[in-house]
């Protein structure tokens, strides 16, 4: 398990270098040199004097290797640069959104899973049933129904047939857990019924193939329950693919925050981010992009680990 | 039927020439495609209305998609007008029938250009094992460790939301996890007695990537590439939604519901009917990929 988990980690760091190598290279594309974004877009002239001042102040007239290696000193040191628009540490502006934006997806991941992974398992045990219908139907439905369209007819029909609106004040969780729920069960929901789409088929389909298998013949003919045969044999087998693919729609849930907290007006990182585009600060979209592809990366390391606690054999082969 | 008009019938099907035949094979196995695939074939209809009517969308719209009225703004559903007009009197029909070109513009040049990538990267990667395929594979690492959405936004920001700009960042974002699956289906070939014997007789790598893998390759690249196009265009619709899509004032679905939005409470004919032009794309592309899934490659049947 600790060669497994060391040989895991060492994978990640390349892949957190490359991360940082892409965020950096594509913020030099910017139209207009560096030198003019931090100025602002206010400032039309800048005479070479003050001009050559900024890049040495910056280190812009260093070689662009030397600049990328001090930049990674800086995030290595918690220091994402400030922001063109607040003039604050990137980290202080993005301290209080990194949180809400963790909360809704794991609120989306979780709301799929608690959804997903019953109905799963009940439509392949009733393979055929009417159970099994509506839950595969339903499933084919949030594939193909966007989530910003979803948040929109609930926003409509809320109003329209219960007088409901999003509320408009946010509450942080540690303020009140109550009314942040109440603000975030339903993005959370929208947010997880793709995935729970996604969940639900490959629960069925792994589940069906493990029904047909001797071991599971075997368990009824002991004579065990039902529930025995299906949560104690069949369910622990049936759900290691499962978790490979919730390890990839870690991506989608992290991109799928970034509409919702659009359409709810949720303070994350998210709306920073489409602000902060607005306002071409990009300190602030570079940090935002690079944080949430860390945390894809943790998230996946997660559900790897997870993935060989509950099978074995991963941990064991090389 | 007697014995010799079965055999007379016979005798004429060997005479027709071979082209006759091939082009009667082909119909009989869609006429199977669609008894054992209804759904399937469901969606390949439904995506070929979408062609269709985004080729002949200035045929087929009753009004100019940029066609304002300020008289007419916010009509309800009517004859004239049957999905309503919008804040600035333009007719939500036309503006849905145009909107097809953006979806399938980028839809299509997106999954080609990612299928072609993933398949040359793949292939390449899966073939030349050690320490090329090594590199590769941790650049593939890096590419599918940012958010889709989140990526897209952030490129097309830092050039422009232009059509081509759009279809290159989706192709590359899409090649990333399409050439994962063709790198592992082309090792597990790699490994196939015909392509030992090949290397046996001297053939060269070239001659064993382009005869030998490849064709074994293609069900495999068209399997992926028709589960992800759903995918590709729920994304698009998604980017649009928030501002990054091809430019107005052509109209894309995304971009409609986002205008949508400050009277979309009292108009709901405003949000709905672009959102349901996505919903109802997607889901022939999901069914139709998922039937030529099971079609090609009964194992992967439910896998996604």
């Amino acid at each position: 398990m600790k060669a497994y988990l060391l040989r895991r980690i060492a994978l990640m760091i390349p892949t957190l270098f490359g991360i940082t190598i892409v965020v950096f290279a594509a913020v030099r594309f910017l139209p207009g040199d560096v030198v003019d974004q931090i100025i602002g877009p206010d400032v039309t002239y800048v005479n070479p004097q003050t001009r050559a001042a900024i890049e040495q102040q910056y280190g812009l007239d260093q070689p662009i290797v030397k600049q990328y290696l001090w930049w990674i000193e800086d995030l290595a040191q918690g220091n994402f640069g400030r922001s063109i628009i607040s003039g604050r540490p990137v980290l202080q502006d993005l301290g209080e959104r990194i949180p809400v934006t963790i909360e809704l997806g794991l609120l989306g991941l979780i709301f799929s899973l608690v959804i997903a992974l019953p109905v799963g398992v009940i439509a392949a045990v009733r393979q055929d049933g009417w159970a099994d219908q509506i839950a595969r139907s339903a499933a084919i439905l949030f594939l193909a129904i966007p989530s910003f369209w979803l948040a929109l007819i609930v926003i409509i029909y809320g109003f329209n047939w219960f007088g409901w609106t999003p509320p408009l004040r946010y509450h942080q969780l540690w303020e009140s857990p109550s009314a942040n729920i109440r603000i975030l069960w339903i993005p959370g929901l929208i947010l997880g019924a793709h995935t729970a789409g996604a969940i639900m088929r490959l629960m069925r389909t792994t589940m069906l193939e493990v029904l047909r298998q001797d071991y599971i013949r075997t368990g009824w003919s002991k004579g065990l329950r039902e529930r025995t045969v299906i949560t104690r044999h069949a369910l622990r087998n049936a759900v290691i693919p499962v978790i490979t693919i919730i390890g990839l729609e870690i991506r989608g849930l992290v991109g799928g925050t970034v509409i919702l907290e659009a359409i709810f007006s949720i303070p994350g990182m998210g709306n920073f981010l489409l602000s902060s585009i607005q306002q071409r600060d990009y300190p602030v979209v570079q940090a935002v992009v690079l944080l949430t592809a860390v945390i894809v990366v943790i998230s996946n390391l997660v559900v790897d680990i997870s993935y060989s606690l509950i099978d074995p054999r991963i941990r064991y082969s090389s | 039927m007697t014995g010799s008009e079965q055999a007379a019938t016979i005798d004429t099907s060997v005479l027709s020439s071979g082209r006759q035949r091939i082009q009667r094979s082909r119909w009989s196995s869609l006429r199977r495609f669609v008894r054992q695939k209804p759904l399937g074939a469901v969606g390949g209809a439904i995506i070929i209305l979408l062609l269709f009517v985004a080729l002949l969308a200035s045929v087929l719209a009753p009004y100019g998609y940029d066609t304002i009225k300020v008289s007419d703004r916010l009509l309800g559903m009517s004859l004239s007008h049957p999905f309503g007009t919008d804040e600035q009197g333009r007719d939500i029909l036309s503006r849905v029938i145009y909107g097809s070109r953006v979806t399938v513009y980028i839809g299509f040049g997106a999954i080609i250009l990612s299928t072609v990538i993933a398949t040359l990267v793949g292939m390449v990667s899966g073939y030349f094992t050690g320490l090329f395929d090594l590199l590769i594979q941790r650049v593939v690492d890096v590419w599918l460790s940012f958010p889709g959405l989140i990526f897209v936004i952030f490129i097309v920001s830092i050039f422009s939301n232009h059509t081509p700009i759009l279809i290159i960042t989706l192709g590359l974002l899409y090649a990333a996890g399409a050439s994962r699956i063709i790198r592992s289906s082309t090792i597990a070939i790699k490994e196939s007695q015909y392509v030992e014997s090949a290397r046996a007789i001297g053939a060269s790598h070239l001659r064993i990537l382009t005869r030998h893998i490849f064709p074994n390759v293609v069900p495999i690249v068209i399997i992926t590439a028709s589960i992800q196009i759903g995918s590709v265009i729920l994304l698009t619709a998604s980017l649009s939604f928030l501002g990054f899509g091809p430019p107005p004032p052509f109209p894309s679905w995304g971009r409609m519901l986002q205008e949508a939005r400050p009277q979309m409470v009292y108009h709901p004919n405003l949000a709905i009917f672009p959102g349901l032009a996505i919903a109802i794309v997607v889901y022939a592309f999901n069914m139709f990929g998922d039937a030529i899934r099971d079609v090609m490659d009964p194992r992967m049947r439910g896998a996604r």
